[in-house]
């Protein structure tokens, strides 16, 4: 654990103390914002509902600005805090002067994750104070209940970019180059975000070519599900949504519209478990390739 | 007492290559060893089995009394290891660079602090402690390695390479820290291709090639084997030396051979005579200035290894 903690703070500095690194947060920090700002617009423009959570998820779109945000470009922090993790001390001879300290190969991983994860809260907390505070000036003052949605929907989005980093981190073992690993990070962020939804439509109607059967709309939801992206999107939904009471494949406008009689934050959780189990699946999964990858790996160069 | 390095077999393939052949090396406490060896004879593949960062393919070790891939940590705090290719992190100083292995040993801030000014000093970067690793020369990363093995105080020393690219007096100065690191009871195993800095420090020396440990012992007992079989050599310098005298010399009791380069007469024995040798040389009316048994050279001992190599 000692191991774990001291590759963190290291990490932890190293991107504290790059100008890379400032520029990335800045960049994030200005996106989620003006993300944050449209969603008031947005707001303003609606006059549905004046409520506090609405600034999340409020929409002149397809999507809410906010969502749209940590959405995709969640990813992009994944990927970029961890495609280089350990390829770029391979390159740079460091891993193996590193490994010959006594420290662990999972412990060197885990200070790895533990220090993307920490710049990920940093960042999305940070963004979710700021818009509160938006937020409030304009008159939306949240009461208990929708701060506790807040802070889920804040730690949701962590779970969901640090399942990226995991992926990207594990990528960064199994390919020596980091631009080659960057290139599949990029690439498998690409095709979950954009490609799987319109695949998993197709096979579901390859499948079932009655496109009214409610089979087919099930098993289309199931296939897109294998996607972190449509996972995170259902389960925030649910969260930003009081008046949510069941997840199917209504559209995100109509959602709004859904008979209002809000429930309590523990049973909006009830309602999206198995989609945070997944989730910390998929994070677990990739945790352990890596351990299992790295650990059997000759890491002379 | 138990050998600091003890290998059974130990092989290691990649794939068909063999890299490492059946290696049965015992390297005591207390002593500098000296891996030597042309490229890709499997010394730096070696060293690696030897700190458990590679798995070896068969064959038994005990590095400390440890198996290195079964009690990884607890050998990892007793050995301090100068990679081949040596890294640092580019971006962080001198000092920060050690601060991270002082941690990783759990080495406390306050002694760390003392500790690493004082190492900076001894390996001469006294004046780069604050200065980023990516403004340093090969030499001056060199030098750091060095600092970063004797941080942890090891008790048994892996260096591959130490002095590459290192200027003259900085290898002094390494050299004298890995002589003063055996004073200390300190083991210190090393690989190079520097002859002369090898028999300067080491009490034993092995050669490796082609996977194989072909020799192994002292610089003395090596020569003696290789170049000398069961005879002694002997020097002598007589300024004013003729062919004659060579004659002489050769009919001395016990004498096999003699041959003569300017002033030096070098005359193979069958026993230590050099008293009777000298005697003769005085007495035909030679000026004799010095006699001496002769030291084999390492680069000669390297040399015939290899004239036998390319023979057979
Ligand atoms: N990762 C690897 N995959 C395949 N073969 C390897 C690998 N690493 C080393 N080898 C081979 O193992 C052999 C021994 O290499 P090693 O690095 O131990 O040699 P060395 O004695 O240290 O050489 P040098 O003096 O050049 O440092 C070489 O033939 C090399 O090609
Ligand atoms: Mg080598």
């Amino acid at each position: 654990m000692t191991g774990t903690l001291t590759v963190a703070g290291k990490e932890l500095s190293d991107y504290l103390g790059t100008k890379r690194f400032w520029f990335f947060f800045a960049i994030i920090y200005v996106a989620g914002l003006a993300a944050a700002y449209l969603g008031i617009q947005g707001l303003v423009q609606a006059r549905v509902e004046r409520s506090f959570l609405l600034l999340f998820r409020a929409t002149t779109g397809v999507l809410p600005p906010f969502l749209f945000f940590t959405l995709y470009f969640g990813p992009l922090l994944g990927v970029a805090l961890g495609f280089d993790s350990i390829n770029k001390e391979r390159a740079k001879n460091t891993l193996v002067r590193l490994l010959s300290n006594p420290v662990h190969r999972d412990s060197v991983v885990n200070g790895k994750f533990l220090s993307g994860v920490a710049i990920v809260g940093l960042s999305i907390f940070g963004i979710l104070g700021i818009a509160s505070g938006l937020a409030i000036r304009v008159g939306l003052v949240p009461n208990l209940d929708e701060l506790a949605r807040l802070v889920v929907f804040g730690a949701l989005t962590v779970l969901y970019i640090a399942g990226w980093l995991a992926l990207s981190q594990l990528l960064s073992i199994l390919f020596t180059h980091t631009s080659t690993s960057a290139i599949a990070g990029f690439a498998i962020w690409g095709f979950f975000t954009f490609f799987w939804t319109p695949i998993a439509s197709l096979v579901a109607a390859n499948l079932i070519p009655d496109p009214s059967s409610l089979e087919r709309i099930s098993l289309e939801q199931n296939l897109s599900r294998i996607s972190p992206s449509v996972l995170y999107l259902e389960a925030v939904l649910v969260i930003l949504t009081p008046t949510a009471r069941f997840l199917n494949p209504v559209s995100l406008s109509e959602l709004q519209y859904v008979i209002p009689n809000p429930l309590p934050l523990l049973q909006s959780i009830n309602l999206i478990w198995s989609h945070i189990i997944a989730l910390i699946g998929m994070v677990l999964v990739c945790f352990l390739l890596s351990y299992i990858i790295f650990v059997k790996q000759e890491i002379r160069t | 007492m138990k050998p600091a390095i003890q290998t059974f077999d130990l092989t290691k393939k990649y794939g068909d290559l063999v890299a490492v052949d059946s290696l049965n090396l015992e390297v005591q406490q207390g002593e500098i060893y000296g891996f030597l060896g042309p490229n890709g004879a499997g010394k730096t593949t070696t060293i690696l089995m030897l700190l458990g960062l590679t798995e070896p393919t068969s064959g038994r070790l005990s590095v400390l009394g440890f198996n290195p891939l079964r009690e990884p940590l607890k050998l990892k705090r007793l050995v301090g290891y100068l990679p081949e290719n040596l890294g640092f992190y580019d971006d962080m100083t001198a000092r920060q660079n050690l601060l991270y292995t002082a941690r990783l040993n759990g080495i406390s801030m306050v002694d760390a602090e003392d500790r690493i000014r004082k190492l900076l000093e001894d390996v001469g970067l006294s004046d780069a402690v604050d200065k980023k690793v990516s403004t340093f020369s090969k030499g001056m990363k060199q030098r750091l390695g060095m600092a970063d093995v004797l941080l942890k105080d090891p008790k048994l020393m892996l260096l591959d390479e130490p002095t590459t690219g290192i200027d003259p007096e900085g290898v002094r100065h390494i050299l004298n820290l890995i002589v003063e690191s055996r004073e200390k009871g300190k083991t210190v195993l090393l690989s190079s291709h520097l002859l002369y800095q090898v028999q300067k420090v080491c009490d034993r020396v092995g050669i490796f090639v082609k996977g194989r440990l072909i020799a192994s012992g002292s610089i003395q007992h090596l020569g003696k084997e290789v170049i000398a079989g069961d005879k002694y050599v002997v020097e002598a310098e007589v300024p004013d030396a003729t062919p004659a005298l060579e004659e002489i010399i050769g009919r001395v009791e016990g004498v096999v051979k003699v041959s003569r380069s300017g002033s030096t007469l070098t005359i193979e024995c069958r026993s230590d005579i050099r008293g009777k040798v000298a005697k003769a040389i005085v007495s035909s009316g030679y000026t004799l200035t010095q006699i001496r048994s002769h030291e084999y050279a390492l680069d000669e001992i390297y040399s015939r290894y290899f004239e036998g190599e390319s023979k057979s």
